[in-house]
């Protein structure tokens, strides 16, 4: 190496050094204390209203969850930057924007579409506190998850004839063993308070029949596999159906594949007040087809 | 003090400080999955050994032995029996360390010896200042100086393939070490498999320089050609045993008496003899190859005699060791954004791990000087030790690469690589001294000697030693400024963590916090490290230790990915979303304890 290619690595070196040594004493002085943290969370106390979100940017800041209340619902995985929340009408955001790669500009590009923001920003040492209105919310009217307790659970076979599931106060257990309750699942990452519907296998559904349900603009049926299951693709696996219908009516359903991981999601036309809905799940065979869904009823008004 | 006096002081204050540093910073490091089934096992063979001075008689049965290694078989014994009574002596007879500690000092050792043998292997090639830069430089990268304490293997095998190089280096001048590559050869594979494959990138060195050396000389060269035909031709009879009985028939076949083990023996008598014969008829000749010989005849020998376990049964034993590590499970790794659980994985997967973990201090100089190194090779500049070098850089970094090996274990599989890496590390700061030095000169008065390398030494440690200072107990979660820290990492969708020994940053919590008698969940614990938290003071004993969240009172979550049901569970089973406290490292989330909602 000649002396120019040897003094040019020396300076390099000296400059990669210097930043090295810098970004070691620069990032710690990044990270929020607890007080900053007990500061925020008293604002977001004192004025959040039933139906408010906080969102974490970036989505893996959980450390906010130790200290904001837990009547407010704290939401970050990976993807929730664009999430529409739609069952929140405003969303706190706590932002710590200046951690390495916290990406605030793609969060804002995903995040702010319909989101006027409310009131101005405000700091809690390197945390940043906003309020926005969510224009991608919509008034929910029904929720499986909050009515499955009324809901009539049963199996049914391909001739029509039904088996019922018993209420225990909890769950709705069923003949085969299985049971229909709401419960906290893992859908690709994204932590979602579901109704566990897995399928009985063969022929078989299991049907969730929700009756005298109110008026409904527009139904969104979602679900998907909990957990790792919907990776699975390398044994012989059925595909999973979930159908929705209404007064005798299909609306709409979801089919899934295996090897299919996510969330899978289906808006359809709405139903008149009085109206009896129901969700079934079948696939023929039910080994590691473990399914959540989600139905919310969006009410009138509300655009789909 | 002559120079080689003063290369031995520098090769043990090497030694001593490395092994210190670890010691003393010992206690803080958690215990990982792995980690605490090596300590049982170790007990175990330590029992053994504690039966073979009582019963020798006994202690030679394969009941026995069984007994005491069939716990564990997946890896050789050789760190266990060193672990189990290294446990023996400080814990249980001196009592001088706690049970951790006494089971960690092999490999401590086995760290520390790392440095000394890079500095032996690089002083003459690159100078002892950069020597010692490098040698200094392999414990300065903070998952290193993690792994570096546990009572594993990935560090130890790293320094037994580095053994191998330096004796193989040094028989090329010196007498003896042909011998000791062979001894140093047999310990790499009594420490861990990966050295199964130093053969291979040592051979192609074998036969080039014998080949060169034994140009003109025809009776050297003819004896070179038989060694090499008589090994080739063994390899042909073992793959025609194969052919002829299928792979099941060569093992049910492989007896005391049997052409396998003739196979073997007229091989290394062959050699021996042949090498005999060569030795009077040339030396530098010899010197190439006779390493490779020690290696095919003392390997096996040593690798059978050290692990009790195959004495009775060593074909089936070995073949099923083999076959184990051949078709080892994929665990989950979280890896740019995807889950990877599977192959084929990404095939820069290594080298961006790398470039994200190593770090960026040390990271740019490995590069500028492996870069440097490629540039003298296109000019035909490059030296023997250049090659050797470069190629044991790259051996461990290319087996890993491959996209069906499988992934997970953070860095630690291809650590072999990293302290010949440390040698090009240590080559470009030289270099990069030497021209400020001389631009100084220019400039000023000139600088006293070596005050630049010094200078950027110092520059170039302070980073990595405050990381090593902020996240050495924590190894598995560090990520290089490149990566923008574990931050950056946690935002380009990195695994944050793995092997459960994080835990060690939320245990005071609950040793403070739970009520006599409560039901814990120590999410990924097994009850083996539990153990080992609680006789080695770190975890209160009158808890009670459940084996999922519905059964929990307290949950210690493991934050992974592909772990979030399991918090979701626990949301569920304590009926509560928001954790009582956490391990959050630079704001990520690691541990997450949850406590039932009354």
């Amino acid at each position: 190496m000649n002396g120019w290619g040897q003094r040019l690595i020396g300076a390099l070196l000296v400059a990669v050094g210097a930043w090295c040594l810098w970004f070691q004493l620069w990032l710690p002085a990044q990270l929020p204390k607890e007080d900053d943290f007990r500061a925020l969370s008293q604002v977001i106390d004192a004025e959040a209203q039933p139906g408010d979100v906080v969102l974490l940017a970036p989505w893996w800041t959980e450390h906010a969850r130790l200290f904001v209340p837990e009547r407010v619902p704290v939401v970050g995985y990976i993807g929730s930057d664009a999430d529409d929340l739609e069952t929140h009408s405003r969303i706190w955001v706590i932002a710590q924007p200046k951690l390495p790669r916290a990406g605030m500009a793609a969060f804002h590009a995903a995040f702010d579409a319909k989101r006027p923001p409310v009131g101005t920003e405000r700091s809690f040492g390197p945390l940043r506190l906003s309020l926005y209105q969510n224009g991608r919310a919509r008034p929910v009217a029904f929720s499986a998850t909050d009515a499955l307790a009324q809901a009539r659970v049963y199996l049914q076979s391909a001739d029509g004839s039904q088996q019922a599931c018993q209420w225990d106060g909890a769950q709705h257990r069923c003949p085969n063993g299985g049971a229909a309750t709401v419960e906290w699942h893992d859908i690709k990452f994204q932590p979602r308070r579901c109704v566990r519907f897995y399928p009985p296998g063969g022929s078989t559904k299991l049907v969730a029949e929700f009756t005298g349900v109110p008026e409904v603009a527009a139904w969104r049926l979602q679900a998907g596999m909990i957990w790792d299951r919907g990776w699975f693709h390398d044994r012989p696996l059925s595909v999973t159906y979930l159908d929705l219908e209404s007064g005798g009516t299909r609306l709409g359903g979801v089919s899934i594949q295996p090897g299919l991981e996510g969330l899978q999601r289906t808006l359809t036309t709405g139903s008149p007040a009085g109206a009896t809905v129901r969700v079934s799940v079948q696939a023929e065979r039910a080994e590691l087809r473990e399914t959540c869904f989600e139905l919310f009823g969006f009410a009138a008004g509300a655009t789909p | 003090m002559s120079e080689q006096r003063q290369n031995k002081l520098i090769g043990w204050a090497l030694f001593l400080g490395g092994f210190f540093a670890l010691l003393f910073t010992e206690k803080s490091v958690g215990f990982t999955r792995d980690e605490s089934v090596y300590f049982a096992a170790a007990e175990s063979h330590a029992r053994w050994f504690t039966l073979l001075v009582k019963e020798p008689a006994r202690a030679f049965t394969d009941a026995a032995i069984v007994q005491a290694f069939d716990y564990n078989h997946e890896h050789p014994a050789l760190l266990k029996n060193l672990f189990g009574l290294s446990y023996l002596l400080f814990h249980e007879g001196l009592g001088w360390l706690r049970p951790a500690a006494a089971f960690r000092l092999p490999a401590f050792a086995f760290a520390a010896l790392i440095l000394p043998l890079i500095f032996a292997l690089a002083k003459d090639r690159l100078g002892r200042p950069a020597a010692i830069f490098a040698a200094i430089s392999f414990l300065l990268v903070p998952r290193q100086f993690f792994n570096a304490h546990l009572s594993c293997f990935d560090v130890p095998v790293a320094a037994m393939w580095l053994l191998v190089v330096y004796c193989f280096w040094k028989a090329q001048e010196a007498p003896r070490y042909w011998l000791y590559t062979g001894l140093a050869f047999g310990a790499a594979i009594a420490t861990k498999h990966n050295a199964f494959f130093l053969p291979f990138v040592l051979i192609p060195f074998s036969l080039v320089w014998g080949w060169f050396a034994s140009k003109e000389k025809p009776a050297a060269r003819s004896s070179f050609l038989q060694i090499l035909g008589g090994f080739i031709a063994a390899a042909a009879g073992y793959g025609l045993l194969v052919l002829l009985w299928g792979p099941e028939g060569f093992q049910q076949k492989f007896l005391l008496m049997s052409p396998q083990i003739v196979l073997f023996v007229a091989a290394v008598v062959f050699g021996g003899w042949k090498l005999r014969q060569l030795h009077r008829e040339d030396d530098a000749t010899f010197r190439a190859v006779a390493p490779l010989v020690a290696m095919a005849a003392l390997g096996p020998v040593i690798f059978y005699l050290h692990w009790p376990y195959l004495w009775h049964h060593p074909v089936d034993r070995t073949a099923w060791y083999l076959a184990f590590h051949a078709t080892h499970n994929h665990y989950a790794w979280f890896y740019l954004g995807e889950l990877l659980r599977e192959p084929p994985f990404p095939l820069a997967y290594v080298l961006v791990k790398t470039a994200m973990t190593v770090p960026t201090a040390l990271f740019v100089p490995m590069v500028i000087g492996f870069i440097a190194m490629l540039i003298r090779a296109a000019r035909g500049q490059a030296t023997r030790w250049d090659f050797l070098v470069a190629a044991h850089a790259v051996a461990s970094i290319a087996i890993i690469s491959s996209p069906s090996v499988p992934h997970f274990g953070g860095v630690k599989h291809w650590f072999p690589s990293m302290p010949f890496l440390a040698m090009f590390a240590g080559a470009a700061v030289m270099a990069s001294a030497q021209g400020l030095e001389e631009w100084t000169r220019t400039k000023t008065k000139a600088l006293p000697s070596n005050a630049a390398f010094i200078g950027i030494s110092v520059l170039l440690f302070a980073s990595p030693l405050i990381a090593t200072a902020r996240y050495g107990e924590y190894g598995t979660s560090h990520y290089s400024e490149l990566a923008g820290g574990l931050p950056g990492a946690a935002s380009a969708g990195m695994q944050r963590q793995f092997w459960a020994n994080n835990v060690t940053g939320v245990l005071e919590w609950i040793n403070k916090n739970a009520q006599p008698g409560e039901r814990v969940y120590l999410h990924e614990c097994h009850a083996g490290q539990i153990h080992d938290y609680q006789r080695n003071g770190m975890l209160r004993t009158d808890l009670r230790f459940v084996g999922g969240p519905f059964d929990a009172d307290i949950v210690a979550y493991q934050y992974h990915q592909e772990f979030r049901e399991q918090e979701f569970n626990t949301w569920q089973a304590l009926n509560t979303t928001r954790p009582a406290t956490g391990l959050y490292l630079d704001e990520t989330p690691q541990v997450i304890v949850y406590r039932r909602s009354r």
